[in-house]
């Protein structure tokens, strides 16, 4: 399976090189190509992708600006000519950091990265059947099965399950992290659901055991994305 | 970018990197004169905008401009040029006022004037050859 990918590149030559690399290596498409971070933003809030190539200084908003406002989490590959980026980097978890220009052989390398953190993080995920919370002056083991939603409340945050509602002192965009991505998604500012729990999504609405829960435009094309539509 | 066919091979001068640029590159000579083209005109075309900031005094417009063009010199092999261009976006950084670094601007204008000629003189080495093997 090919992954699908954006640059993010305000340098035609580099801009070129990388599309070159991917139709080169045959495992990497690319969707589209943006010179600027707002331009790139759009295109993410309509569309997922699995990799972005992304430039840190460009006109306008810088690509770590970007990052901070995608609403899901695809692999970032930095291309920069900068080093001073790195601690940055390692702060952003990105997956790897090209330094302009580099080579084909470089080029993949951090493919091999791709390769692996989409293989660990598939693994991580696939252990993590559960969280604890703390409520009611104590940590509650909850099943990820358990639980059909969470739901922000301004400083605090509501678990829901079937027979019970969890109040805890956190945050979506905190959980957003420590969920297990392969069962939970953010699709609303408020919301992170239990994609094994929804039985029926109409238009922007989700349904889960009689909870109806929004699904905000931005969020919109990762969910059809998750969902298994046949 | 590809094997390089050894008898077909384009020998870079002395002046560029050519074990980095054979790596990049490999034998696709004409995507070689693609990037060396496009180098000389965008870093031709900044060059004024740069012009126009620093007259203006605008050392962070200034400083964004030279960002820009850096990764280019690498792009052609001229990896000491790069690295000037790195230390005087620093410069730039580091300049309360466009006067500041008045010296240095002239310098890495004089450098990259230079860098131009040398990658203009390799860009119809490179065509020469496409047109030697056609």
């Amino acid at each position: 399976m090919k992954f699908s990918s954006v640059i993010v590149e305000d340098l035609q030559v580099a801009a070129d090189f990388l599309k070159k690399f991917c139709d080169k290596c045959g495992q990497v498409d690319v969707l589209a190509h943006f010179t600027n971070a707002e331009d790139a933003l759009k295109f993410l809030t309509e569309n997922v992708v699995d990799i972005i190539f992304l430039d840190v200084e460009m006109p306008g908003a810088s690509g770590f600006d970007l990052m901070d406002q995608l609403v899901y989490h695809p692999q970032i590959v930095l291309t920069t000519s900068k080093t001073e980026y790195a601690y940055d980097a390692f702060q952003y978890n990105v997956t790897d950091y090209l330094k302009k220009p580099f080579t084909y052989q470089r080029f993949l390398e951090a493919l091999q990265k791709v390769y692996k953190k989409r293989e660990t993080d598939g693994i991580e995920a696939e252990q993590e059947d559960h969280i604890f919370i703390k409520a009611d002056g104590k940590l509650v083991r909850l099943k990820n099965d358990d639980i059909l939603f969470i739901e922000s409340m301004g400083d605090y945050v509501k678990f829901v399950t079937a027979d019970k509602k969890y109040i805890t002192h956190n945050t979506i965009k905190n959980l957003e992290t420590k969920v297990n991505p392969q069962r939970f998604l953010k699709v609303h500012r408020s919301y992170i659901v239990n994609l094994s729990r929804i039985e029926d999504i109409q238009e922007n609405v989700l349904l889960i055991k009689g909870h109806s829960i929004p699904i905000s435009k931005a969020h919109k094309a990762r969910v059809m994305q998750k969902i298994n539509i046949v | 970018m590809q094997n390089i066919d050894q008898e077909n091979a384009f020998n870079f001068s002395p002046r560029f990197n050519a074990a980095f640029l054979y790596e990049l590159y490999g034998g696709d000579v004409k995507t070689a004169v693609h990037i060396f083209t496009e180098t000389y005109n965008q870093v031709n075309k900044e060059l004024v905008l740069a012009a126009e900031y620093f007259k203006q005094g605008d050392t962070a417009a200034l400083k964004k401009v030279y960002h820009k063009i850096k990764p280019l010199f690498g792009y052609v092999g001229l990896d000491d040029v790069q690295d000037m261009v790195q230390q005087f976006e620093d410069a730039c950084l580091k300049a309360l006022h466009a006067t500041d670094i008045q010296y240095q601007y002239n310098t890495i204008n004089e450098t990259i004037t230079g860098a131009l000629e040398n990658i203009k003189t390799e860009t119809e080495r490179l065509e020469a050859h496409i047109n030697k093997r056609a």
